[in-house]
């Protein structure tokens, strides 16, 4: 029994070890997903690439969290196939796949001090490692994290932050090439947020290694991820760079979901080479805003809040609100019974009531398909 | 302007906890009036207080010019609206609404006629008939916000009403709640974490912090001349960066962390004035600029793309990250140079924390 356990134990290291030097790249090929009656992931196909930072983005129950747990092996998948550096994971046990996983709800063992909790995952009979070396890695770890004048306290006695610097220390001491992350920043409150934004993305850089990372907030999917994925009730919708997805979602449910506030939608019919805008009782030369082919005689606009100027053009509406977020303003103009979002610079004084004109800058308009949803073009 | 809500020297503490300490603030006729702080900083309890939900250990509150501070919330003429609405789940969003009226006997058609009234004004008309469990998050916090209209109190107190909503539906609600207020007018405290929920919302925001007002303004002047440390930090997002500067003297400038040396005549002058050696500048990040020839040196870090604007983190001295946003689709790696806008600076005491003007 006992040999049995060793020989496991030995051969699992070596594999990790053989790990640890190559790529750290992950695929999924048609994974499909089921809970009892709620089909949780339909054929999923992504790539997260080598040293690559990924954000899986999706509203609650787009089966973020599933794809997630099914690369780490603590789910299977009914069908398809899971790849860490072309080996096929199928089957294989969580501790064997060289993943780190980062929850939302860092668990601390409060009775030991942040130096114990770190060097924890060694001390595990699997791995074996000696006091010295331990003492090497948590060291290390502590420096780049930043939390070396904290080792001796014991996790009550750090703030939200501290705290979960330390779980993110914990799953680095292995000295995994993935990372994988669910929410690990939403229970900080909004100032923490932002600053352990700009922290995990240069850690991440400076580890080279690879993050697969989950979020229901799109400023943390853009601002974070070299590319985005996002998903929506089991279904990839649209993988690209951040730029990619919000200046050219591939459907209404991603033009919707990124960006804020929301992108401007309406309704638009094709007569005669002009495009009408029912709802902004407007007319305009197709071949002015649509350089693309064939379009159906039914379509939606997209216009995101910048790309509309006030003080200028000949149409106007009709000042319905204005916030301040301090760095820029909304100012929500009524147009008949339709209400744009326009994103103003934080100087422009606009009051409500007022009438205003405005100006749509055509070469940003997207145009959707009303049934199928999707981009056109 | 009618004084509507006046707390005066309001305290509460918990056994040796210091909750709310020393409160005083006029709220005007009309005003919505946004208490902001982070978790533990007093607001809610300061709000409970007003409500009667809570006895505050000193201080007075008035309301209309009347002492309530003794009186039971059912004798303040206030309504009260939750983080989570509260509504009767058996009841109709009609009889959820009409519920505070039957309560106090008014007649039938009065009932009906107010209660269309307020679903008109709310957008509800159509869903009167729907219980609860029938309408999104959004429309039940609407029903929630009827209940509260209905009764025409003199104050509306609101505990972070949007907070139970997700981001998009928070969005919508906030600028509903907005437009709602320039509508009716009702005089409106109310309390939240969330500091783009005031600054988009507020006549007046009042920030705490542990227990204490930190500052009370316009959303404009709190974002743009905040009277600490604090309060810079909290507003805004990222908040305002802040450089250590030490102050050499009059005509021979500031010196950044990493050596260089910063000359600003306005500054110069405020430090002499104030009699101040070590400082710190405040500069949001939107006020600083990537130029080709800028006062601090800086390496970027990473870049954030936000879709209309890019946000650079960028280290000007070893682990000094400072924030910046630039418009430019283009983008700057590696070293670059920050140009200040100097009138939109802020100098702070690095002892109290406290703005220099």
């Amino acid at each position: 029994m006992r040999s049995a356990g060793k020989r496991l134990a030995s051969s699992i290291t070596r594999l990790v070890r053989e790990f640890g030097e190559t790529m750290a790249e992950v695929v999924l090929r048609d994974v499909e997903k089921r809970f009892g009656k709620i089909q949780a992931l339909q054929g999923i196909t992504l790539e997260v690439r080598d040293g690559e930072f990924l954000v899986l983005l999706g509203p609650t129950g787009a089966g973020k969290t599933t794809t997630l747990r099914i690369v780490s092996g603590l789910e299977e998948p009914d069908r398809g196939d899971v790849f860490i550096d072309g080996v096929r994971m199928n089957g294989v046990a969580p501790r064997d796949r060289n993943c780190a996983f980062v929850f939302q709800n860092y668990i601390l063992y409060p009775h030991l001090t942040v130096y114990d909790n770190l060097a924890f995952p060694l001390r595990s009979k699997l791995w074996r490692t000696e006091e010295s070396e331990i003492r090497k890695k948590v060291e290390h770890v502590a420096r780049v994290l930043k939390i070396e004048h904290l080792l001796h306290r014991k996790p009550d006695k750090l703030s939200g932050g501290e705290q979960q610097r330390v779980a993110l220390g914990r799953a680095m001491v292995r000295n995994p090439r993935i990372f994988l992350m669910d929410e690990p920043l939403s229970n900080l409150d909004a100032k923490l947020r932002e600053e352990m934004r700009v922290e995990l993305k240069s850690l991440q850089k400076n580890l080279g290694a690879t993050f697969f990372f989950v979020t229901h907030d799109h400023v943390e999917a853009m601002t974070l991820g070299d590319r985005v994925a996002v998903l929506n009730q089991g279904v990839l919708q649209q993988v690209g760079t951040p730029e990619e997805v919000y200046e050219y979602p591939a459907n209404v449910f991603v033009a919707r979901f990124v960006g804020n506030p929301e992108m401007n939608l309406l309704e638009g019919f094709l007569e005669g080479g002009k495009l009408h805008l029912r709802g902004l009782a407007l007319t305009l030369d197709l071949e002015k805003v649509w350089k693309g082919g064939e379009l159906p005689s039914r379509v939606l606009v997209g216009l995101r809040p910048e790309n509309i100027l006030l003080g200028q053009g000949e149409a106007v509406g009709e000042v319905y609100l204005v916030e301040d977020l301090g760095a820029d303003k909304i100012v929500r103009l009524r147009v008949g019974e339709t209400l744009l979002r326009v994103r103003v610079p934080k100087e422009a004084e606009f009051s409500v009531g007022e009438r205003v004109p405005y100006l749509l800058a055509y070469e940003k308009f997207l145009f959707f398909d009303p049934t199928t949803e999707r981009r056109l073009g | 302007m009618m004084e509507r809500v006046r707390l005066e020297g309001l305290s509460k503490r918990f056994g040796a906890f210091e909750a709310v300490q020393d409160v005083t603030l006029s709220i005007f006729e009309g005003e919505f009036v946004v208490f902001l702080g982070p978790s533990g900083c007093g607001k809610t309890t300061t709000l409970r207080m007003i409500a009667g939900l809570e006895k505050p250990t000193r201080g007075d509150i008035f309301i209309a010019g009347k002492r309530v501070t003794q009186l039971p919330p059912a004798r303040r003429n206030i309504a009260f609206v939750f983080q989570n609405y509260a509504l009767y789940p058996h009841m109709t969003a009609f009889e959820n609404i009409a519920f505070p009226l039957e309560a106090q006997g008014v007649p039938r058609e009065e009932v009906q006629r107010r209660v269309r009234e307020v679903a008109k004004i709310l957008g509800l008309e159509h869903l009167l008939a729907l219980r609860p469990a029938q309408l999104s998050s959004g429309d039940m916090q609407k029903v929630a916000l009827g209940r509260a209209m209905v009764r025409r109190p003199q104050v509306f107190l609101m505990d972070e009403p949007l907070s139970g909503l997700d981001a998009k539906h928070r969005e919508e609600m906030r600028a509903e709640l907005k437009r709602l207020h320039i509508e009716i007018g009702a005089t409106t405290v109310y309390v939240t974490h969330d500091q783009i929920e005031a600054m988009s919302m507020a006549d007046r925001i009042v920030v705490m912090n542990e227990g204490k007002i930190q500052q009370v303004g316009s959303p404009k002047e709190v974002y743009l001349h905040p009277e600490n440390l604090f309060v810079a930090h909290f507003i805004g997002s990222p908040g305002m960066n802040f450089i250590p500067l030490v102050f050499l003297g009059e005509g021979r400038g500031f010196r950044l962390e990493n050596g260089d040396v910063i000359r600003h005549e306005t500054m110069e002058r405020l430090a002499v004035r104030h009699g101040v050696r070590e400082c710190i500048l405040g500069i949001r990040p939107e006020f600083l600029s990537i130029a080709a020839s800028g006062e601090i040196r800086g390496n970027t870090v990473s870049i954030e793309p936000l879709g209309y604007k890019n946000l650079y983190a960028v280290e000007i001295a070893p682990g000094r990250i400072i924030r910046v946003e630039d418009m430019r689709r283009e983008r700057f790696s590696g070293n670059v140079s920050l140009a200040v806008r100097w009138e939109a600076a802020c100098l702070f005491d690095h002892q109290t924390g406290q703005r220099i003007r």
